[in-house]
């Protein structure tokens, strides 16, 4: 008869692997990855990348029961603080009301002064609208995979947004998704202008949910609350994409709250912005152009073409959503 | 080789569903990856099945590449939770629930304390422990909620076993 004690046994012994060549080896691979990701290997990147693409379809399936809960929670919270809500947006449409009669004031006056300066028109931003199908989690990134990818117009730098406004950008673009790091992610560093009275600086990302601002000027005038958008400079984004607020930081400081909630997104549009630097990235050295042969040309004309009509096709997408 | 396979799959599984939005705070960013110490403990743990070191080491390469992370990093942590889980179990085979939930709690110290000494040695820079620790004290808080169903789903041990006190 087998005995009580033997029957209850949770595990046995000499299962677990814990000696032997494997496990050593495991943990040599795993410094040695390390070390090539500490290094930014451009291969490591690439393989990084094709995986995503790979998880793809498996992260978006799996996101639905995630995205269904937030928004049940959310419709509790609503339905919860309906009345409350509603004297909130009376409120709010009163003021709006006034701000609608204030922006039209202003449209007029913009559009007279543009006239008076013959000011070149700025062309319409396009966009792409997908939602976040995974998160990035742990001490290193804050980003998101986004299943925008490069068949539907996305490329690594451009502007991701949301309905608050400005909450990061395109770092690698998959076929079908994208990874976009977020504004407080610890590499991101985002030319800003702060205020009424545009001083620039720089904002920086340092995983907490309010990142830092740096390199602002002795003198500036910058105080709580003040709004804080993209400056431009740099030509990677669009200037005027709202970020957030300023708020107090550490050590007479500031930091800015983001508009954006940005553990929170779900909906998300990559801006198509083909700034003088991205286009600049992805067009041949000087050098070699006196070596392209007609053929070689002729060639180019037709990937340009290629390009062009994907981009027509992506923006023909995004606007059909 | 057929004994790996469910053990893996419930990994896999596991990774996937940690990847996934859950729109968590900054401050609770480390609870869902910590909590997949949790599946590599128990499953390391039990006699019926075996969960290869292979399938640890390509479940920590998942969570890395989709979380954007550092290769090898979450690899790292759970071949780390596997090698103490392996150790304990060589110790003592017949725990009661109290001690088992115990040793993880001391495994949940000993990853969470080594991630971030990994962590600030990948960035030279001291990193902020208190997302971590969070992380490790509500995978330990959460260890009966996890472990318990899991083992009774799986079939890994007679269902009065932790009723009993093992």
């Amino acid at each position: 008869m087998r005995s009580r004690k033997s029957a209850l046994k949770p595990y046995g012994r000499n299962k677990a692997p814990t000696g032997g060549w494997l496990p050593f080896t495991l943990y040599f691979i795993c410094l040695i990855l390390l070390i090539f990701s500490r290094l930014e290997n451009n291969q490591i990147r690439e393989m990084r990348g094709f995986f995503a693409d790979l998880v793809s379809p498996v992260l978006q399936a799996a996101s639905q029961p995630a995205i269904y809960a937030r928004r049940s929670k959310e419709q509790l919270v609503d339905y919860l603080d309906l009345f409350h809500e509603l004297d909130r947006l009376k409120e709010e449409n009163q003021k709006m009301k006034h701000w609608q009669w204030q922006a039209q004031r202003f449209e007029r006056r913009l559009t007279h002064m543009r006239k008076l300066l013959k000011a070149v028109e700025e062309p319409a931003l396009k966009y792409a609208t997908g939602h976040v199908i995974a998160d990035a989690r742990g001490p290193f990134a804050r980003s998101v995979l986004i299943n925008i990818g490069r068949t539907l117009g996305s490329r690594e730098g451009y502007a991701v947004i949301n309905g608050d406004g400005f909450v990061g950008h395109v770092v690698h673009s998959g076929k079908n998704a994208s990874r976009a790091i977020l504004v407080n992610d610890l590499n991101s560093r985002i030319p800003v202008l702060v205020g009424p009275a545009a001083v620039r600086a720089v904002l920086v990302g340092d995983n907490s949910a309010n990142p830092r601002l740096e390199f602002v000027p002795n003198s500036a005038a910058v105080y709580k609350g003040d709004g804080v958008s993209t400056s431009g400079h740099g030509g990677l984004l669009p200037r005027g994409l709202q970020i957030g607020v300023v708020v107090p930081g550490a050590n007479k400081g500031f930091r800015v709250q983001p508009h954006a909630t940005l553990s929170e997104l779900e909906y998300v549009s990559v801006l198509f912005f083909d700034s003088p630097v991205v286009v600049a990235r992805e067009a041949p050295p000087p050098g070699k152009k006196k070596s392209v042969s007609s053929r070689d040309k002729t060639q180019q004309g037709k990937v340009g073409q290629g390009r062009k009509k994907r981009h027509a096709k992506a923006r023909t997408r995004s606007q059909a959503r | 080789m057929t004994k790996g396979i469910v053990p893996s799959l419930v990994l896999f599984l596991g990774v996937v569903v940690a990847a996934v939005p859950w729109a968590l705070p900054s401050k609770a960013s480390f609870i869902l990856p910590l909590l997949l110490i949790i599946i590599v403990y128990v499953l390391t743990l039990q006699r019926r099945m075996v969960l290869p070191s292979l399938s640890v080491f390509a479940a920590g390469r998942l969570m890395d590449i989709l979380t954007a992370g550092p290769l090898g990093y979450w690899a790292i942590i759970f071949l780390l939770t596997q090698t103490l889980a392996a150790l304990y179990s060589r110790r003592d085979a017949t725990p009661g629930f109290g001690m088992f939930w115990l040793v993880f709690a001391a495994t949940a110290v000993v990853t969470s304390i080594s991630g971030w000494v990994l962590a600030s040695l990948y960035f030279v820079r001291v990193i902020d422990w208190q997302p971590m620790l969070f992380g490790g004290a509500v995978a330990v808080a959460l260890f009966p909620l996890v472990a318990w169903p899991m083992r009774r789903s799986l079939g890994l041990v007679p269902a009065g076993a932790f009723a009993k006190g093992g």
